[in-house]
Parts: C-alpha cells; structure tokens; sequence
C-alpha cells in the first residue's frame, strides 16, 4: 500500500481531548463539540448531547423534543423485531452475553428492515422531496415501484408507528421533511401501506439534518436499549424456554424420511 | 391442500393472515436437516453416510453456500487463494481489530467476527469481490456487445492518476505480486482457461498499456470464479471468512499483553480540527 499517502494519525471534529500535563495518553479534559463533557453532564440531558455529538451543535428546544420523541418511540422495537429477536434466541443459547448487543445490530442490519433500509428510505425521501407527495405516493402506487421505508409488513401497516410517525410531526410541525412524509403517507395508507420502522427514523434523521449514514448510525443506537435487554433477560432462563422445532415442524424438500 | 393446510385455512378467512400461519412453527427447506441420532442431510446427500469420507471441508463449505458439489481441484485452488487474502500483518485493517481485541482481552470468536465485518468492505475483503464480480460481469457484457477497451474505462472516475475500476485501480509501478503465483498454481491446476479470465487478462493489458494501472490478484480470482459458474452474490458468500486466519494471528499476538500496548496513542495522536472549546450557553 505504499503508493497511497496515509496521513499519520485519525482526524476528527468530533471530540477533543486535552492531554493532562504529567502524561500525554491521560485526558485532562475531554469536549464534545467543543462543549466539556463535564459540563454536559452537569447540565444537559442524554437526548441532548447525543443530538449534540451527531449534529455538531446543541440541539433547539423542538429538536429535543424531536430527539425524545424519536429515541424512545425506537427504544424498544419489541421482542419480535428483527435485532431483538437475534438477541433473545442468542441469550437463551447461552451465547457469551458481551456479543449479544453488537450480533443484534448486526442481524438487523439488513436492507429489508434493517439498518441499511433506514439508509435507503433516508435517501429515498431526501432525493423526492421536490415532487408533490400525493402525486409521487399515486405514481408509486400505481407503478408498484419500491418505496424504502414505507410499505406493508404481515401483509399489513403497524398503528404504533403510524402513531409515532404522527407524535414526531407534530413536535416538528415546521419541519418540510415531516410534512412531505407525512402527506405521502396519508396518501399510501388508501392502499394499505404506510410507514414502516425504518422510514420513521430515516425521516427523523433526515428532519434533524442528519445524512444517510449518520442516520443509520443514529438508528442503531436508538434500538440498542430493546436489543440488549431482551437479549440479556433471555439468558438468564434455561435454553429449553426457548422453542426449538420439533422434526415434524421441519420439513426437508430433499428426502422423505 | 394438506392437511396442515387445511387447518389454517379454516381458522382464518383473512388470505394474508393464512399464508403468514403456513410458515409459523414451521419450516420447509432443501438445504438439508439434522435427524438427531442418526445423520444429517446436505442438500440431498447424508453428511455422515456420504460426504464424510468424500469430500474436503471446502468442498463442504462450497456445496453448504451454493448446493454445488465442486471438484477437488477447484476446492484446492480455492484454499490456495486464501492464502493471499489472510497475512499476519498488524497494519492491515481487519488485523488491527483482531490485535485490538487481543489486547483487550475479547473472545477469539468476537476478534474474528469483528475483522471480517471490517473486511466487509467496499476498499478490499470480500464485499470488495462481490464488487468485482459485478463490474466485471457489467463489463464483458457490454464488451460482447462490441465495445472497445477504450469505451468500456472512459465512464470511470480517474483516482490516484488511474482509472478506479473495481479490482482494477493497482498502479502498474506497483506490481501485485500474487498475480504471477496465482495464475501458475491456477494453470497447474487446469483452471486458466475461461472467457471472463481471457477478458480480465486482456483488459489488464489495455490498462497497463494505456493507463499506467493494472489487474490485482482478486480480480484474477473473480475472474476464475465467474469461469467456473459463480455469481457475485456466491463469491461474496464464499469469501466471507477468508481474513479470519490472519486476523487470529494478530489476536494471538497480542492477547496477554499488557493493556495499551498495541499501538498506544497520546491525546494528540487524534487530531482535532473541529470546534474549539467553548462555553456551554444557559438553557
């Protein structure tokens, strides 16, 4: 690799930490965004700095609100999700109890549900923000073409997100992204179909500022909370509390046996 | 309709709640299933009964992936070819987690799951071959379709002084030096023969004599893979766990020693260029 000029050290507008003046590895004095950690935590509220660390700037009174709104609507995407699922079937396994975070994001990092779509549906909204929604959701309905983050899942669109998705706009009633999504989604629910998990917390992100991947980033962290205590309760039972197929339940095309 | 079928259809009238019901508790499969006591089927042959005293274990993990039953020699060319993407190197990318996790004293299993999602990566590893398998497909496509050379590298951006074409964008000054290695072990093994590796080969030398850029070795294997009847999606799931080995070493390495000392860093050694500190402003 010795034809690419690598820089010799990490750059990042992130976090500055002071060195202390007896040690260079010892931080004195570490800043988010500019802002002391320390002062932050005397001061301000988790939602807050962590719309701090991913915007860059102290969020305003409704982005907080937002923020509130959107990370706990997210906190817990239930036992049936996707992530949380991977968790708990990986917890009452017995599966060292570290991995069972990390191994639920990463289950649910896919682009069907997944972390990836909310990446999608974030580029999905933000490149057909200029079109009219009613006449875009008509046109997409018409040409059953793909619409990342909204759709029909069991056959069918889930009333708490439809719910939060309403809760989010209201606490941003400015906001053109909110707007926009909401009056496409008025118009897919004629035909059955509405947000979906993923497009909320693309169009949340993308209503805070946020771009595609910081938005995915943002998404995992929100779900964090449901994956990693569902996952963590499950191992504490014994792995029989979990269902295991039984032969007849299992069907292999390739033989009758 | 079975019987099973049967029931659901009468529990419910509505169609999508019965067909969700038909795959509730219920699985039905072709890849194969463990019969608890006895053996195992994989796709369409016992594990114990057949497989056992047959085949090697890449043959096993290819015909697991892809329901192919590949040849001893394509399974050896294909160990050899992990030779070239798994070195005990610290610098490398997925290494360096490895090394990480080491010294901080994670599980192996977390070392290795961590460095091949590092090297699930669109610079190199194997979303890196999944890339390369799909510009190269694109590519001989529209080169049977009677495009020239010249045609098919003008619609690519121009970095680093050469055109950045998945497994393509090496500076001819910097040889691959696993190329000459692999194309000798894939002739030995009766490999080197195929439209897509006589493409490849042949579009490394426009390359080399227009561009000053040439092939790296994943192209050649990418190449060698498509000859063999493998798609993008099946080299991305083939190659998944190629990086481990080296990873495992760089773990090994530094697992037991002291905390921080895989490449320690000073406050300074991140450099800052955002924001200066500043106060936080009342509420």
């Amino acid at each position: 690799m010795s034809d690419v000029n690598f820089r010799p050290d990490f750059t990042t507008k992130l976090c500055l930490e002071e060195p202390a003046a007896t040690n260079p590895y010892i931080a004195e004095r570490r800043y988010i965004a500019g802002y002391n950690l320390a002062d932050l935590w005397r001061g301000r509220s988790y939602a807050e700095v962590l719309l701090l660390l991913f915007l860059g700037e102290l969020p305003t009174p409704a982005q907080i609100r937002f923020g509130e709104i959107l990370l706990i609507g997210l906190l817990n995407p239930g036992p049936r999700h996707v992530a949380v699922r991977a968790a708990m079937t990986a917890g009452v396994s017995k599966t060292a109890p570290e991995h069972l975070l990390p191994l639920g994001l990463l289950t649910g990092s896919g682009v069907q549900g997944g972390a990836k779509q909310v990446a999608e549906a974030h580029q999905f909204i933000s490149s057909h923000l200029a079109e009219e929604p009613h006449a875009f959701a008509e046109r997409c309905l018409g040409e059953s073409s793909t619409t990342p983050g909204f759709g029909s899942e069991f056959g069918d669109i889930e009333p708490i997100w439809q719910q939060l998705a309403e809760d989010l706009a209201a606490a941003l009633p400015d906001s053109p992204v909110m707007q926009w999504c909401s009056a496409f989604n008025q118009s897919l629910n004629r035909q059955g179909q509405g947000w979906l998990l993923p497009g909320i917390a693309a169009a949340g992100g993308l209503a805070l500022g946020l771009g595609a991947r910081e938005t995915m980033g943002f998404y995992q962290v929100a779900i964090a909370p449901g994956v990693a205590a569902h996952g963590i309760e499950q191992s504490h039972k014994p792995i029989a509390s979990n269902p295991f197929l039984r032969d007849d339940q299992y069907e292999c095309t390739d033989l009758d046996v | 309709m079975t019987d099973r079928d049967k029931h659901i259809a009468s529990a419910t009238g509505d169609p999508a709640v019965e067909q969700l019901d038909r795959r509730r508790r219920h699985i039905r499969t072709a890849i194969g299933k463990w019969f608890g006591g006895r053996d195992t089927r994989v796709r369409g042959r016992w594990l114990l009964g057949d497989l056992l005293q047959e085949i090697s274990v890449t043959q096993l993990k290819v015909l697991n992936i892809t329901g192919r039953l590949i040849e001893p020699q394509l399974a050896t060319w294909l160990e050899k070819t992990v030779f070239f993407t798994s070195y005990p190197d610290h610098r490398i990318w997925c290494n360096q987690l490895g090394a990480l996790a080491g010294n901080g004293a994670a599980s192996p299993v977390a070392a290795v799951a961590a460095g091949v999602l590092a090297a699930d990566s669109r610079a190199y590893g194997s979303l890196a071959q999944y890339l390369t398998v799909k510009v190269l497909e694109e590519l001989y496509r529209r080169y049977c379709a009677g495009e020239s050379f010249a045609e098919l590298v003008a619609g690519f951006p121009v970095r680093n002084g050469v055109p950045s074409i998945s497994g393509f964008a090496r500076p001819v000054k910097i040889a691959d030096e696993r190329l000459e290695p692999m194309r000798q072990f894939t002739r030995e093994l009766g490999l080197a023969d195929g439209p897509y590796l006589r493409f490849t080969e042949s579009l490394a030398e426009h390359l080399r004599l227009h561009h000053q850029a040439d092939m790296n070795a994943a192209a050649y294997a990418c190449a060698v893979l498509m000859d063999q009847g493998f798609n993008a999606t099946e080299v991305y799931r083939i190659r998944t766990m190629d990086v481990a080995s080296g990873v495992l070493a760089c773990y090994g390495d530094l697992y037991g020693s002291p905390a921080q000392a895989f490449l320690p860093q000073r406050c300074t050694d991140v450099h800052y260029d955002g924001v200066s500190p500043r106060a936080l402003p009342p509420r």
